[in-house]
């Protein structure tokens, strides 16, 4: 079950080292969506943004969180190696502005990058990011919730673009949904 | 006085001394005294009338408003203030003077050679004086600042010819040279040049920072502020005691202004927010500046606004102060303590077309290398 996650190098998108502006992000964009194509059908694909050292709000919203909303519960994406909390501000940043969340893999930490979400989808996402994956019945054990409330609030989640949703044949020889965070262990 | 008057007058030539002073709320003596002082700036007609005599050379003294050896931004304001802009008036000729030997902060830089190519623009003749200030001249040639001038505008005594440093690189007097803003797909990369300007001296711990408002800024010039002459971009640096060292960033066009350009779209889609800040209300301005500041998501193109808004957010965390200079007011913001402290505006400056943002914050080499 350990198949290798495509990764972009969008460093090559981004044409320079410190991008800036919408233009530039443009053009990104378009580059990105093209490497997407050569990938061809996955779930999840990682962004690495290794060789870039800085990046404005306006570029990463129109290059990568465009993007990220464009394949929103078709491929789900995650962004690694940032180059410092500055560009995880803009990446936040570009995320509210863009409307979309962005998974951000921080070496073992996942972050959501974009509008703050809830106490308790904070919660639940925290549960499932430390475990990579859940299903309904162990959310619902795992926050004393019912099974009913728990699989609202996933469905919630996967709406929104935070976690993945892959429906497992369950122990008991049933289906289920298990819930996912897109990212290299996934 | 000089600007009150001179303003009235071009409005009301062939006034007499006593309704100037009426008009203004000065005493009719000194009036009458500074108009026989200024006789060739102004002229009097056979009935006692004063006239701005506009054959004469407006003569903007840039050192006037400076006590000391430097010409900080303050200072030439002063100086506008208490003689007027040459755009507020129509003298064919216009002599910018720096007296003195004085020197003169990348603020003062920026908004002087906006003031002159904007003049140069209008068709008028236009000079440069520096024949007190000649090592002033060579600093400023050196920061690129005669290729940024329009060719039509004379610099006295001389021109220095830039042509021979093409690469000017200023860093040795502490100042990033004045960085034309060109196409955002231009080779020059103009936030990057800054950055590595900064990062090369403190480090890499604000570079992003720093990187993310000058890129934000000249985004809007490149994007939105249909600037008549090439925005510029431009950093300094100063010692401030005790290790530290003062980080001035300049961002300068001679664009629409920030209202200009964001009002249209709010009448579109945010037409609340139109409301509450009417056109017919100059107060309105400034006020419109600080909403779209502190508020993510206002822009000139309906959707997703965040380059004010982002710029605010670094200055937080760099506890620095902004100051947006526009065509008559200004906006300043000052974080203190990561506090944002009310935002303040000064009204009725005298007229520079654009948009005049300076970003000032305080940092230390050993801390951030």
């Amino acid at each position: 079950m350990n198949e290798k996650i495509p990764t972009i190098d969008f460093s090559k998108c981004a044409g320079v080292k410190n991008p800036y502006g919408s233009p530039r992000g443009k053009l990104a964009h378009d580059k990105l969506l093209s490497e997407i194509e050569k990938i061809g059908k996955v779930d999840v694909i990682g962004v690495s943004f290794l060789g870039l050292e800085g990046a404005d709000v306006s570029f990463l919203r129109e290059a990568l969180v465009y993007v990220i909303k464009r394949y929103r519960k078709e491929i789900f994406f995650f962004v690694t190696d940032l180059p410092d909390e500055d560009i995880v501000a803009n990446l936040q940043a570009a995320a509210v502005s863009g409307g979309e969340q962005v998974t951000y893999w921080s070496g073992n930490e996942c972050r959501f990058l974009g509008s703050e979400q809830s106490t308790s989808s904070k919660l639940l996402l925290d549960l499932i990011a430390t475990h990579r994956s859940s299903t309904t019945a162990n959310v619902a054990e795992a926050l004393n919730i019912s099974v009913q409330n728990a699989s609202t609030r996933l469905k919630r989640l996967y709406e929104e673009g935070y976690v993945m949703r892959i429906e497992e044949t369950a122990e008991s020889g049933g289906r289920e949904f298990v819930y996912k965070v897109a990212g290299a262990s996934a | 006085m000089q600007r009150r008057i001179s303003l009235l007058l071009s409005q009301n030539p062939g006034l007499k001394g006593r309704e100037i002073a009426k008009r203004l709320g000065l005493e009719k003596k000194d009036v009458n005294r500074f108009l026989d002082d200024c006789r060739g700036f102004y002229e009097q007609d056979d009935s006692d009338g004063w006239s701005l005599n506009l054959e004469s050379e407006f003569l903007l003294d840039a050192s006037a408003g400076a006590p000391g050896q430097w010409i900080k931004d303050k200072h030439l304001e002063r100086a506008l203030k208490s003689i007027g802009s040459p755009l507020e008036f129509p003298h064919q000729r216009v002599r910018i003077l720096v007296s003195g030997g004085k020197r003169i902060f990348l603020c003062a830089i920026a908004k002087l050679l906006a003031l002159a190519n904007q003049l140069a623009l209008e068709g008028r003749s236009v000079a440069l004086d520096f024949s007190e200030s000649t090592d002033t001249l060579s600093y400023l040639s050196r920061a690129a600042f005669i290729s940024r001038l329009d060719r039509r505008i004379s610099v006295l005594p001389y021109r220095p010819d830039e042509s021979a440093a093409a690469a000017f690189l200023a860093n040795n007097l502490g100042l990033v040279e004045l960085l034309e803003i060109k196409d955002s797909l231009a080779d020059e990369n103009v936030p990057e040049r800054i950055k590595h300007s900064y990062s090369h001296i403190f480090g890499g711990q604000h570079a992003n920072k720093l990187f993310t408002i000058v890129a934000e800024s000249v985004t809007n010039v490149q994007r939105h502020s249909g600037t008549k002459t090439p925005g510029v971009a431009a950093m300094q640096h100063y010692a401030s005691g005790n290790e530290q060292s003062t980080v001035v960033t300049v961002i300068s066009d001679s664009g629409a202004g920030i209202c200009a350009t964001l009002r249209p779209a709010l009448d579109r889609h945010w037409p609340q927010i139109a409301a509450e800040f009417p056109a017919t209300d100059p107060l309105s301005d400034p006020k419109l500046i600080i909403r779209a500041m502190r508020e993510q998501g206002l822009s000139c193109t309906g959707q997703g606004g965040a380059g004010l808004h982002s710029t605010l957010s670094h200055a937080k965390l760099l506890d620095a102060s902004i100051t947006i200079r526009q065509e008559c007011f200004s906006v300043s913001f000052v974080y203190i303590g990561g506090e944002l402290q009310q935002p303040t505006w000064t009204m009725d400056l005298p007229k520079l077309s654009g948009t005049h943002i300076v970003f000032e914050f305080l940092t230390t080499k050993l801390a951030a290398a």
